[in-house]
């Protein structure tokens, strides 16, 4: 087990930089699990987020001498993964799908439910339902904090669709979380 | 909550671990990043060295040339030097002192003078020689070329008066026959005696010679190997003999310089064999130091190494036993002494047979390999009585 404590960032990212293999598995074991989360709201399921994760670890280690050490190291690896997530989605497929025109419009929810936590199961299973380009932008959104206009330009959709993709998304996945199992 | 909280929340507080298989893959592809990043920066380092080591094997054939043919000349000149001191005169003809050391100086030396006589070639259907062999303003001044044309230009020892001795008959045993043309060579005579040989060797096979293109990273080295042994040998005419070897010691090597985990290295494959030869000899004039050989040998493998930087494994189990192959060659023999001769050569041996055996890697057929070498060597015959 490799002793992350013992090393700061700095240090982490100058051996990094030296391609020290060490300072790599630090690096990579003090984000991973977040990350991995996070490519697990984008793929839906944990191959294809696994997948994610290590093509976007492999670009950090490429591109960490790029890191000038302005703005917080983890946001700087969260935005590659996220990008790194977009990029493999959009090769997939399927990639790009929506929800149809023809469904009602679901205006936000301002109610604030009880929500527990949920087993990471319980969540990509709802997660898995979504179709990929609705649970991208819902992601964007609620994860990144993107605005619609933003996601729009990303995208490259208009921030009309942007917006009813989500609201869609969050509707939905509201009603699968507070469905009873 | 919000929802948009809740959900964020749920997704950065993700209790579960990516498995180890992830981080390996990251491992594994960062290893592959660095081989290449060596490459991008080694290789055209690497690239401006292979100039020299492309043109080194051809220049090391070359100098094996060299060698054999420096020893030649350092043998004609002493003999030629050794001529010009010890002459005896006959009249006003000088004999070269290689004859005398096969003894006819004695023989003539034991006659009176009055009895001897250099004559004149006139052999039936003959062109007449002049008798007396005189060194000339221009052998002086060209000692090789006097001593070529000395060696190449036949002595003819008549006399009369004198019946040819048993031992001048051991040396010169033609001299009276209608062939005149071995007077001064002991042909055919039962010789043994022992031979030394460096060889520039080559492993032919498709990583030897891709490491001869410039645009591989593997560079095939010059690469020289020692021969050692005994031989046995005997005139069946005038002008052929037929000579055994038996090399004890017989090294093939191969070396590259190659490209392996990220660094170059050093590798070089060393072969043992012990090597048994036949050949016949065929001089090109009468009379001349020189011979052309041609033959065959067939070799058994003892051991065989593969080394990398130094750390040698034992790889005799990839190579075949038996070896066997064509051999050719230009000698250049002299008598030093009385019943001693001394020679250099240059011999070319090529296998003919895949020694490569095959291993767990490479099957025998996708490693052929053939053996190849430039011999040049010193041998020294003694004539049995």
């Amino acid at each position: 087990m490799v002793q992350k404590d013992l090393y700061t960032e700095k240090e982490i990212v100058a051996g990094c930089v030296k391609h020290e293999r060490r300072f790599q598995e630090i690096l990579y074991r003090m984000h991973a699990r977040k990350m991995y989360g996070i490519c697990l709201g984008y793929a839906g399921e944990r191959q294809l987020a696994q997948d994610m994760l290590q093509e976007a670890f492999i670009k950090v280690f490429r591109k960490i001498d790029q890191y000038k050490g302005s703005g917080s190291l983890e946001g700087w690896i969260r935005k590659i993964v996220t990008n790194t997530a977009i990029d493999i989605l959009r090769k997939n497929p399927v990639a790009g799908e929506f929800f149809s025109d023809d469904l009602m419009v679901i205006p936000d929810s301002t109610k604030n439910k009880a929500l527990s936590d949920m087993e990471t199961k319980d969540l990509l299973a709802h997660i898995a339902r979504l179709p990929e380009g609705a649970r991208v932008i819902f992601n964007l959104y609620a994860l990144e904090g993107m605005t619609h206009q933003e996601i729009a330009d990303k995208l490259n959709i208009s921030s009309g669709t942007s917006k009813s993709q989500y609201s869609r998304a969050r509707y939905l996945l509201q009603q699968w979380v507070d469905e009873p199992n | 909550m919000d929802f948009n909280n809740w959900y964020k929340n749920q997704i950065e507080s993700n209790q579960e671990y990516p498995p180890d298989k992830v981080w390996e893959e990251i491992h594994n592809t960062l290893d592959i990043d660095l081989v290449w990043s060596k490459l991008d920066k080694e290789v055209p380092v690497a690239s401006s060295q292979k100039t020299k080591w492309a043109i080194a094997p051809f220049v090391s054939i070359a100098a094996t040339l060299a060698f054999f043919m420096v020893t030649a000349s350092i043998l004609l000149l002493l003999n030629f030097r050794s001529n010009q001191q010890s002459t005896v005169l006959a009249g006003e003809t000088e004999i070269p002192v290689f004859m005398q050391s096969i003894g006819i100086s004695e023989v003539l030396t034991r006659q009176p003078s009055s009895d001897l006589a250099l004559a004149s070639r006139s052999l039936p259907g003959s062109q007449s020689v002049p008798a007396a062999m005189r060194v000339s303003p221009m052998t002086s001044r060209y000692p090789l070329i006097a001593t070529l044309v000395s060696f190449a230009q036949p002595v003819m020892i008549t006399s009369d008066a004198v019946q040819p001795s048993a031992e001048s008959r051991l040396y010169t045993s033609d001299i009276f026959s209608d062939d005149h043309e071995d007077a001064i060579t002991p042909v055919r005579s039962f010789y043994v005696g022992m031979s030394g040989q460096l060889a520039n060797t080559w492993l032919l096979n498709s990583k030897t010679i891709g490491g001869l293109q410039m645009y591989e990273t593997t560079s095939t080295l010059a690469s020289y190997g020692e021969s050692f042994g005994f031989i046995a040998g005997k005139g069946i005419s005038n002008r052929i003999h037929l000579e055994m070897g038996l090399d004890i010691i017989s090294r093939k090597q191969q070396r590259y310089h190659e490209y392996i985990h990220g660094r170059f290295v050093e590798t070089r494959l060393n072969m043992d064999y012990t090597k048994l030869s036949i050949h016949a000899g065929w001089n090109i004039s009468p009379n001349s130091p020189f011979s052309l050989v041609a033959g065959m040998y067939s070799a058994y493998l003892r051991g065989a190494e593969f080394a990398i930087n130094g750390q040698s494994n034992d790889v005799r189990l990839d190579y075949r036993r038996m070896d066997y192959g064509l051999l050719v060659g230009f000698e250049f023999s002299r008598p030093v002494l009385t019943n001693l001769q001394m020679g250099a050569g240059f011999y070319s041996h090529y296998g003919l047979t895949n020694i490569f055996s095959g291993n767990q890697s490479i099957p025998r057929n996708m490693g052929q390999t053939q053996l190849l070498s430039f011999h040049a060597g010193l041998h020294l015959r003694y004539h049995l009585k």
